[in-house]
């Protein structure tokens, strides 16, 4: 059985054509090196001879009639990959223009023999080879010898690079393509809207290179091809650490779930000034506080600029980019090429080992692309310069007013890992963003938009549903061995003796029936035990509620002073469901609150919010309170002053353990406010409709309103209503 | 090498080591040229000649003909000129490197075929000074030894 043996191969020191080639030129291969005048050929080639040359591998170098040899050596020293101390030594330049002029083709191979069998060179390079083509008489000489340089060539293992201004007719009929190895052939043309070189490997035998054409530059240090599809093969490396990335951007990471894996890369796509550029400086900012490297590639977006932003939201940036922890890299637009900054980007990425990485915008970076195709294929190898640092990307895009895509090219999405998308939408005389996890693979993330501000200190998050994951998981119970005194003389009697631990109690009435009165003692009654309230309302501000409080001689003012019970005012205008929810929990969680009243929950209703929505939010907030542990009471307000048709109008019933129905009642030509429960979860309730006061020292239920006493029922005496605050509203 | 110049002749005579080693690089030819063709073996040939001249200055009387083979010609002229031992040593160079820069261009494909023709490349018993005579042939082969086949 024969061994199968690899070809030895030469590197040819050009950045990715190794690649390209798998593993560089065969040893002993006869390459043509084809292109029009200008497109590289000759400077590819002497970064390749320059690269291998050394006393042992020798280079020899024919100039043919193309190019003097010293005109060729003068433009050569300006690359870095010149070395004058291989010249001669390792590099031997001959010129074959005379001898070419003076005896024609005839003599031209005995002379390269003759230089072949002298230096006996690794690599021979003769430039240009299409000036044989001109100066043989006949295709039958031509071929001929031709076919006697390759042979040659072979016999002493030389690696021939055989340069010309071939065209791709040449390939199909010059016979001497028949003969060679390889074929690698230059181009330059307009692409993308600016001119662009080429390189592409038509033909290497036996090797399984790559047939794609691809991009390259001249530069000081010579010629630096760009192979993102060869050169950018995804890795799995395991993160130091935590496998999963903390934003540490204000309550972000909360619908976020667990956090974004390490190697992920995220699309943030928004229309114009959804603030995407300031929540992915904010994502390197926090990461570089908490000692994560990061770094910002930024498209539109001076460094200056960028500072000055920061500053203005009270980042210190230019500590951090002192620290080494952040690098900011500015690529104005007009300069961008993609697949060489495709390469810088890998290149610093990995130099600074960053964790952090923004693009800003890849809808900027790729905006010469047009080919859908193209420009998924440059996000994938993004997302896999990323996944190989083992970091995480942001990558803004600019999504089109008015479209309903989520990135700018409608591919990009399909290639992330997720998805942010920014918005924001007109709200009476302001603009509210909003921020939503689209998608975040293998990540269980609170799903839909979430309010987002950016202030002082930059973004924060209000997470609809507060932060807590397990949304759809039924609440907890209500503690049926425990209850809370409810505050209102003769209430407790009627529903079991109080309301039970954890329970939520829905108080629906009409403007004036009593209802804020109703949760202030609800809250004033758990004070006396040292259980701490908190009372949010929408309706009155803070000072309104004293003034209420003190008129009918409720001690609120010295309950609020001693700690025990806080209250929250949220002005109906100012009001942000999203926010609202966030910032309650907050509170109830820093107070320890046992309870809480919400008067009036309805006041949430905006045009803003729909009915479902309302509902929706209610229901995540009770089921947060009981999560808490939280007993808490919500007013409801009513149209109706009298009518018991429908309790609460808006269909909340099902939200509510016990559900109490404050109605005026018309008896004796006045109207006599009235307590109804409606339902209490887990206890049996009085059916009656009950009169009650409301004077000083609080409500009170009275007798029902067919005049029968109830078991435990106290009628108190009707007395006047005092006055209070003249800025009360009417009730 | 060595095993093949034991077998094919003790103590050979300059004269005779002459005519081994111009059997020798017959028999090789012979059979590289049906594979690679006698343009490609020139030109191996020339590079092979042209490293040995540099090492045995007397080696370049050696040449590669025109109509293909090695020329033998002049070499043999000169043959008395030669000491033993720098004789051995030249044959050795030239019939290595042969082999080994035909080894490396065919991805070692042809070697085992080009070590077993070498190795049929032996003098008649007469030969080498007891039987034969030193003008008989000097190439056998496995037919012509009896047929033990090749």
């Amino acid at each position: 059985m024969t061994k199968n043996t690899a070809i030895e191969r030469i590197e040819t020191g050009i950045p990715n054509l190794d690649l390209i080639l798998h593993g560089g030129l065969p040893k002993g291969s006869v390459v043509v090196v084809s292109g029009p005048p200008g497109s590289g050929k000759t400077i590819l080639t002497q970064q390749i001879c320059f690269h291998n040359a050394s006393p042992s591998r020798r280079v020899l170098f024919f100039s043919t009639l193309s190019e003097p040899t010293a005109k060729s050596l003068r433009y050569l020293q300006q690359f870095a990959f010149f070395d004058a101390k291989k010249i001669e030594g390792s590099v031997t330049f001959v010129d074959l223009g005379v001898i070419l002029r003076s005896q024609g083709l005839s003599s031209v191979s005995a002379l390269i023999m003759e230089h072949i069998k002298r230096v006996k060179p690794a690599i021979v390079v003769i430039d240009s080879f299409k000036v044989f083509d001109d100066l043989a008489g006949s295709r039958e000489e031509l071929r001929k010898f031709g076919y006697e340089i390759a042979v040659n060539l072979m016999a002493w293992e030389a690696t021939a690079l055989l340069l010309g201004e071939y065209g791709p007719g040449d390939y199909e009929t010059n016979p001497f393509f028949s003969i060679v190895d390889g074929v690698l052939v230059l181009a330059q043309r307009e692409s993308l809207g600016e001119q662009q070189r080429f390189i592409r490997a038509v033909k290497l035998r036996g090797t399984d290179h790559s047939r794609d054409e691809h991009p390259f530059v001249i530069t000081r240090t010579g010629i630096e091809i760009f192979a993102p599809r060869v050169a950018l093969k995804r890795e799995a490396r395991p993160h130091a650490g935590p496998d999963r990335c903390k934003t540490r951007i204000d309550k972000l990471d909360e619908i976020l779930g667990p956090g974004i894996p390490w190697g992920s890369s995220l699309l943030v796509g928004g229309v114009a000034g959804t603030g995407k550029t300031v929540l992915s400086l904010e994502f390197i900012y926090r990461g570089a506080e908490a000692g994560e490297k990061g770094i910002l590639f930024s498209f539109e977006e001076s460094q200056e600029r960028l500072l000055a932003a920061g500053h203005g939201l009270g980042w210190d940036l230019e500590r951090q980019i002192k620290r080494g922890m952040i690098e900011i890299v500015f690529i104005p637009q007009p300069d961008i090429m993609v697949e060489a900054h495709l390469r810088m980007m890998q290149e610093r990425i990995i130099a600074m080992k960053a964790q952090r990485v923004v693009i800003d915008s890849v809808s900027v970076f790729l905006h010469k692309v047009t080919d859908p195709q193209i420009s998924r294929e440059r996000i994938f190898h993004l997302c896999s310069i990323v996944q190989n640092a083992g970091a995480v990307g942001f990558f803004p895009t600019d999504i089109p007013y008015g479209s309903q895509k989520v990135s700018r090219f409608g591919v990009e999405e399909t290639v992330v890992d997720g998805v942010i998308i920014l918005s924001s939408t007109e709200e009476g005389q302001e603009r509210e963003r909003y921020i939503e996890i689209y998608k975040l693979r293998n990540t269980a993330h609170l799903k839909g938009r979430h309010n987002m501000v950016i202030g002082k200190g930059g973004v924060t998050v209000f997470p609809r549903y507060m932060g807590n994951l397990e949304g759809d998981a039924p609440p907890p119970a209500v503690e049926i061995t425990t209850r809370l005194h409810s505050g209102i003389p003769g209430l407790d009697p009627l529903i079991g003796g109080g309301l039970l631990k954890r329970s939520v109690t829905l108080v629906s009435g009409s403007a004036g029936v009593g209802k804020t009165i109703m949760g202030l003692q609800f809250l004033l009654e758990g004070a006396k035990k040292r259980q701490p309230g908190l009372y949010v309302t929408l309706e009155e501000g803070p000072q309104q509620l004293f003034a209420s409080a003190e008129a009918l001689g409720l001690p609120l003012q010295a309950t609020v002073d001693s700690g025990l019970i806080q209250v929250l005012y949220v002005s109906r205008e100012n009001l942000r469901a999203g926010q609202f929810l966030t910032v309650l929990a907050d509170r109830l969680t820093a107070l320890k609150a046992s309870r809480v009243a919400l008067d009036a929950a309805t006041q949430m209703l905006t045009e803003h919010m729909a009915t479902d929505e309302f509902r929706h939010t209610l229901y995540k907030l009770s089921v947060r309170f009981k999560n808490l542990g939280i007993t808490s009471l919500m007013t409801l307000e009513t149209s109706s002053l009298s009518s018991t048709e429908h309790v609460t109008e808006l269909g909340l019933s099902p939200i509510a353990d016990n559900l109490i129905m404050l109605r005026y009642s018309q008896a004796g030509g006045q109207l006599t406010p009235t307590l109804t429960i409606i339902k209490t979860r887990g206890s049996d309730h009085d059916h009656r409709t009950h009169a009650i006061t409301v004077a000083k020292g609080g409500m009170s239920i009275g007798t029902t309103t067919n005049g029968a006493h109830g078991p435990a029922i106290v009628v108190p005496p009707r007395k006047k209503r005092p006055p209070i605050g003249e800025n009360r509203k009417t009730r | 090498m060595t095993d093949w110049l034991a077998q094919a002749a003790t103590n050979p005579s300059p004269k005779v080591l002459l005519r081994l080693f111009e059997a020798a690089l017959g028999a090789l030819w012979t059979r590289a040229a049906v594979t690679l063709g006698e343009v490609t073996l020139t030109a191996i040939a020339e590079r092979v000649l042209h490293n040995a001249a540099e090492n045995f200055p007397g080696l370049s009387s050696l040449s590669v003909e025109a109509t293909g083979g090695i020329s033998f010609q002049e070499f043999r002229e000169r043959t008395s000129a030669w000491q033993d031992p720098d004789l051995a040593r030249a044959i050795r160079f030239v019939l290595v490197e042969f082999l080994t820069v035909l080894g490396t261009l065919t991805a070692e494909i042809l070697t085992p075929e080009l070590h077993a023709e070498l190795l049929r490349v032996t003098l008649f018993e007469g030969v080498n000074g007891t039987n034969g005579t030193p003008d008989g042939p000097t190439k056998t082969t496995g037919t012509e030894r009896g047929g033990n086949g090749s």
